[in-house]
């Protein structure tokens, strides 16, 4: 069966409302502490992205999601049960953060060893045409390049028609084609009733997919906002110039100096540009650009910080 | 079943990785022709080498290709994603403990014909059948042992480990030299450790003399403990144990 559009309903417990809920998560790895108290509600039919810089512990709360590390404290409740369980596996799909595979298996046994697993697996027909598996179907793992693993560690996560797909940067290190289909098909995923919550760097990646967005810093969940949220902060523009600079600047949300260069974050360049250019401001090198994700994620963290 | 399904992937992976799993399954052959040619006297003793070195067949398939190998690939993005699928520790483990066994047939097989061909070996059908039996009894405390090293040790601890083991368990377990030849302490000791019962298994059978329930249950509660040991040790990368 193909039942890309016939998906069973999303089942069992009725506390279950809520694909992920986590309540005061804490995980250390020896003297670091990855988690510090995470509070995190996802909701069912959404596609997460959870966003942060290096380090913000994003990977761990993956890990903690899908059972293969257990907190420390605090309670985790995955399609209304414990991850560690196989009923809730059943359910769930994980693409981790490197792909890699046994070097000697061939594609088509991958996807037959993954596939036994599950009592009503995705076709390897619909399987191969949502991820382009065709050709490399017969490979063995170890002759796929990096992007062909990739795509198909994307693909072993819905493998089982899961309710619940977790993808830790699905796409890093894709080319824009496949990275276009997987996008494709995660869209499709979503259509047809299921959940996703996925990690990336790339800011297109959190525009184009993610319905929700949480936002993940030192361990702790800063926004968890829709995305207009993350509209707002794309907004951000970077303005830097050699110089230096005593006044005031309207429109500057964020000033600091960095190598020489005056460096102003803000929702409005154009004022920027006029009031410096008003106030005399002796300026040279003048560059504007969009913040990237990580910049705003900066501008972010900086803000709650003064809270 | 998802159990063949592990198990045949698992052996797909072995078989095609020749020149790795080849040298633990030739080790004992090897040692067996260069020991037995020079001290093998007469066919009881043949017999005896030929047992004792099943025995420690098994003993290098558990530890190195199985316990080494699972430790070093635990922390793999492979192994990662493997975890999450719905499949209970239980079944991984059995799944090894018969790929195990099929080596452990491989590799005592090639044992035999080198055996035949260098030594005098020669029992009756009776005896070589419970030499078999002995093997297949005695793979699954010492595969559960390699599984014990697999999730207990780090990836770079568990060479060393296996290593110091393996000596220890073929030198105290009697695979070198007759049991009956120990003094008195050391064969106290001996007697506490699996391959012992093992080897003296292989020993009854080839001799012909009957075979006492006591080796089969202390093997028995060797897997039993290993087993459970080592359930414990994958649970624990989960950090399971400490919730």
């Amino acid at each position: 069966m193909t039942n890309s559009t016939l998906r069973k309903p999303i089942s069992s417990s009725s506390s279950a409302s809520n694909a992920v809920q986590l309540e005061n998560v804490v995980k250390s790895f020896g003297t670091t502490k990855a988690l510090n108290g995470l509070t995190l509600t996802l909701e069912k039919g959404e596609i997460h992205a959870l966003l942060g810089p290096n380090g913000a512990g994003k990977t761990t709360a993956i890990a903690i999601m899908t059972g293969l590390r257990k907190a420390d404290l605090g309670s985790v409740s995955i399609l209304g049960g414990d991850p560690g369980n196989n009923s809730i596996r059943l359910r769930i799909g994980l693409t981790p953060q490197e792909s890699g595979f046994p070097d000697n298996l061939r594609v088509s046994e991958i996807l037959r060893l993954v596939r036994s697993h599950f009592p009503a697996p995705m076709s390897n027909k619909d399987l191969f045409k949502r991820f382009s598996l065709e050709s490399i179907y017969d490979k063995q793992a170890g002759s796929l390049s990096g992007g062909q693993q990739r795509a198909l560690a994307v693909a072993l996560s819905f493998a089982g028609n899961p309710d619940l797909v977790f993808l830790d940067e699905p796409t890093t290190g894709l080319d824009l084609e496949t990275r276009q289909k997987i996008w494709e098909a995660i869209l499709n995923y979503r259509q047809s009733g299921g959940t996703v919550v996925l990690t990336t760097h790339y800011l297109e990646e959190a525009e184009f997919l993610a319905t929700k967005v949480a936002v993940v810093h030192q361990g702790k969940d800063l926004i968890n906002g829709t995305l207009d949220h993350i509209r707002e902060l794309i907004g951000i523009s970077r303005v830097s110039f050699r110089g230096n600079l005593s006044e005031s600047i309207e429109g500057a949300n964020h000033v600091e100096f960095k190598n020489g260069r005056v460096i102003i974050m803000t929702y409005n360049s154009d004022q920027v540009v006029r009031s410096l250019v008003q106030r005399g401001v002796s300026f040279q090198g003048l560059q504007i650009r969009p913040a990237n994700l990580e910049e705003a994620f900066i501008k972010l963290i900086g803000e709650s910080d003064q809270k | 079943m998802i159990l063949l399904e592990h198990f045949r992937a698992s052996l797909i992976r072995l078989i095609r990785t020749p020149s790795y799993s080849l040298v633990t399954i030739l080790v004992p052959s090897a040692i067996f022709v260069i020991l037995g040619v020079t001290f093998i006297e007469n066919r009881q003793e043949a017999n005896f080498a030929l047992g004792s070195f099943s025995v420690f067949a098994i003993l290098g398939i558990a530890f190195f290709q199985f316990g080494v190998g699972i430790a070093e690939d635990r922390e793999s993005p492979w192994e990662q994603y493997a975890r999450v699928l719905p499949v209970p520790p239980i079944t991984r483990l059995l799944t090894t403990i018969l790929a195990s066994l099929v080596f452990v047939t491989v590799s005592i097989g090639i044992l035999i014909v080198v055996g035949i061909l260098t030594t005098d070996i020669g029992m009756s059908v009776a005896s070589w059948f419970r030499m078999f039996l002995s093997v297949i009894v005695g793979t699954l405390p010492l595969a559960a042992m390699g599984l014990t090293i697999g999730y207990w040790c780090t990836p770079k601890g568990a060479l060393p480990t296996a290593n110091l083991l393996y000596v220890i368990l073929a030198f105290l377990g009697g695979i070198f030299f007759q049991p009956s030849l120990m003094p008195d302490l050391l064969n106290t000791i001996s007697l506490f450790t699996p391959v012992r019962h093992i080897v003296n298994l292989t020993q009854a059978g080839i001799l012909g003399a009957p075979w006492s329930i006591q080796p089969f249950l202390v093997l028995l509660g060797y897997t039993i403990v290993f087993i459970l040991l080592a359930t414990a040790g994958y649970r624990r990368d989960e950090g399971r144990k400490y919730s």
